[in-house]
């Protein structure tokens, strides 16, 4: 008798915690359910533009041919100029910011142009017109032209996702 | 008292199962239901095209400030503004382009073109998925002489209902 009493009694309260698993699992499938319908809904996870990470920016390559190619008063070409100077000078520095900062600064995370030195691994001369080379270029767009046997110049557009 | 406990849990296995298919078909359905947007990369590749047709070698191409290169711009660049005849793209026209070339320093005209359906440039700068999208870009060049270019080239790409829903 006694003993029935005990068995009865412990199987109530196993029914009990078992309805209620049941009931917090049933709200749980439901409350992820509803957030993947919602965020699919929603877009949230936008995989539907077309964002796509450029390699390549024709325009600005063009662009930084023909700043090369430019000439100064002298008769000198930035290309010339930049082969027998150190640095960019004030004529280099300020044609190249009123092109490349004004043209693709606000597409970009970051644009530099700048002086590379071939025969030092990793030396890049850090200039008053772009600052410190970009650190992390890993989603790039780099070009860049051999001026003498010791350096080149260079440019680096960092590139944010690219929206269109 | 068992077997009806065990009927219970079985109704409410498939209630559930028939919930999370039901929500897995919805989402599916909803997801890939959605064209994907390419409209930004067209316009970029026009964008490109025409660079390449009007500066090439660091130089601006000969003739590109004359009024014959104006008059037969598309087929100087080789573009072509043809849709597919659906949803009465071809008669609405779903390009424009539009070339500035500017003196550089000075900022002035020297020179401007455009070509496709000009209605499409109204909605430029208009937020929204179902307006045409518009992407608005300058390079830099340089002549033989020494004379320097500033060339603002906006390419307006519409082809809205194939590319939004």
């Amino acid at each position: 008798m006694f003993n029935n009493l005990f068995n009865r009694k412990h199987g109530k309260t196993g029914e009990v915690g078992e309805t209620v698993t049941w009931m917090i699992a049933t709200v749980i499938i439901i409350v992820i359910l509803l957030i993947s319908i919602s965020a699919t809904v929603t877009g949230i996870f936008n995989f539907k533009n077309f964002n796509y990470m450029k390699q390549t920016d024709v325009l600005a390559s063009k662009s930084f041919f023909s700043y090369l190619l430019t000439e100064s008063e002298e008769g000198t070409s930035v290309y010339e100029k930049l082969g027998s100077e150190d640095n960019l000078s004030e004529f280099n520095g300020e044609l190249a910011k009123d092109i490349f900062t004004e043209f693709y600064g606000k597409e970009y995370l970051a644009v530099w142009i700048g002086i590379f030195h071939n025969r030092i691994v990793l030396s890049y001369e850090s200039n008053e017109y772009f600052g410190k080379r970009p650190s992390l270029v890993a989603y790039g767009i780099t070009e860049k032209v051999k001026l003498n046997e010791d350096k080149s110049i260079e440019m680096i557009l960092k590139v944010i996702s690219v929206k269109i | 008292m068992n077997k009806r406990g065990d009927k219970l849990i079985s109704v409410y296995w498939f209630a559930i199962l028939f919930i999370v298919a039901g929500g897995i078909v919805y989402m599916v359905s909803a997801f890939y239901g959605k064209p994907y947007d390419v409209r930004g990369a067209e316009a970029d590749i026009l964008t490109s095209k025409i660079a390449k047709c009007i500066s090439e070698a660091g130089y601006l191409k000969d003739g590109v400030l004359e009024e014959d290169f104006k008059n037969n711009f598309i087929e100087s660049c080789a573009i072509n503004f043809q849709a597919e005849d659906v949803y009465d793209w071809r008669e609405r026209g779903q390009y424009y382009v539009e070339v500035d070339i500017l003196e550089f320093n000075t900022k002035n005209k020297l020179s401007e073109l455009s070509e496709g359906n000009q209605g499409l440039k109204l909605d430029c700068g208009l937020e929204g998925e179902g307006f045409p999208v518009c992407v608005e870009r300058s390079l830099y060049s340089i002549d033989e002489n020494g004379n320097q270019y500033q060339i603002n080239i906006l390419s307006i790409v519409r082809k809205t209902e194939k590319n939004v829903q």
